[in-house]
């Protein structure tokens, strides 16, 4: 009897994730390696918590400067050699490209952040990524 | 990279733990030692020669000589670290920040940073860098000069500091925040990416002030 209780418990539970969209198992996977790939690559400066850190990195966590998408999407490949302005401070120190980056990296990447720290709640989608990527890259060729 | 600098910790760890005595609940001296047989007042006597840190001359963020003698008197956590590092700089420097805050008031405690990069980090870069870090004052110097001194310094702390193409940034060096006492002795090395590793450092600065106080 106990057996079948708990089978009956566990069955809705399978199909209910059995039936998660495909687009929430989409914006999951997005999160999840956005989260590992900001963890590796840019949480030594701008700090797990996104705060950045004094007056050398500028934080990313509650920073006006996320309005700019494209650009952000831009600078996490190619990284920044100006000053830049966040919340109000000048950032003179240069942010290193990230080459090695690809088109959806840079999209799970910027899904986690603006999930995370920009109110989103849908993902960067790596076409979206690819688009903003290539203008950048011909207007840095220019 | 970093890696290979901790397997080589962990080999070198049980080397100079072996060296410690924990007798009231003092920090070990970490390093050779040697044990030296003196006459004194007719008297054959026996000593231990623990290793020190030997004598050194830079210049720091504010073009200003420092030397073994800025430490005097003091205890001093030394590490070694290049601005423009993308790997694990930013992460010693967060750490170190901390170590710095909690003991800004301290006038036993100071800090010293080497760059490995002295052509790019010029007093003037590393004046510039400090100020944005919130760093004010002479408790934390950071120390610019010639780069073979600097590697050989690095030495002299027990931790690596060289050239390696293979490494990003063209330079190798270790993560390590080194704890030394007033007698130049080492007492402690410290992983200086992690948390965990500068909550130790903070702690074991506290159990040496105490060992002073005791005296």
């Amino acid at each position: 009897m106990r057996r079948v209780s708990i089978c009956l418990l566990a069955f809705p539970l399978f199909f209910q994730t059995g039936c998660q969209s495909q687009d929430e198992l989409k914006q999951e996977k997005y999160f999840v390696e956005g989260y590992q790939l900001y963890t590796e690559h840019c949480a030594n400066c701008h700090q797990t918590d996104g705060k950045g850190l004094e007056a050398l990195y500028p934080p990313i966590n509650g920073s006006d400067y996320l309005k700019n998408k494209e650009k952000i999407i831009c600078l996490i490949r190619y990284g920044q050699n100006e000053p830049i302005l966040v919340n109000g401070r000048r950032f003179n120190r240069p942010m290193p490209a990230n080459a090695q980056l690809t088109d959806i990296d840079v999209a799970e990447i910027t899904t986690y952040i603006y999930n995370k720290w920009g109110d989103e709640k849908v993902i960067t989608d790596v076409k979206e990524a690819s688009k903003a990527l290539d203008l950048c890259r011909t207007q840095l060729q220019k | 990279m970093y890696s290979v600098l901790k397997s080589t910790l962990f080999f070198a760890i049980p080397v100079l733990l072996s060296a410690c005595s924990s007798t009231d609940n003092r920090l070990p001296i970490l390093g050779e030692r040697d044990v030296i047989t003196k006459e004194v007042n007719g008297k054959t006597v026996t000593d231990t020669s623990y290793y020190q840190i030997p004598a050194f001359q830079f210049t720091n963020q504010d073009s200003l000589p420092v030397t073994d003698k800025t430490f005097e008197g003091k205890i001093y956590v030394a590490d070694f670290f290049f601005i423009t590092c993308p790997t694990i700089c930013p992460k010693m420097k967060t750490q170190m920040k901390r170590v710095y805050d909690q003991f800004k008031s301290n006038p036993d405690v100071m800090l010293l940073s080497y760059t490995i990069d002295p052509r790019h980090d010029t007093p003037a870069v590393l004046k510039e860098f400090a100020k944005n870090l919130g760093v004010t004052g002479p408790q934390w110097q950071f120390a610019t000069g010639r780069k073979e001194d600097i590697f050989k310094t690095g030495k002299s702390y027990m931790v690596v500091a060289q050239e390696d193409a293979g490494a990003p940034g063209g330079l190798l060096h270790s993560g390590h925040f080194v704890l030394v006492d007033k007698e130049k002795h080492v007492r402690g090395m410290y992983d200086g990416t992690t948390e965990e590793g500068a909550d130790k450092l903070m702690a074991d600065i506290d159990r040496l002030l105490a060992e002073y106080k005791k005296q």
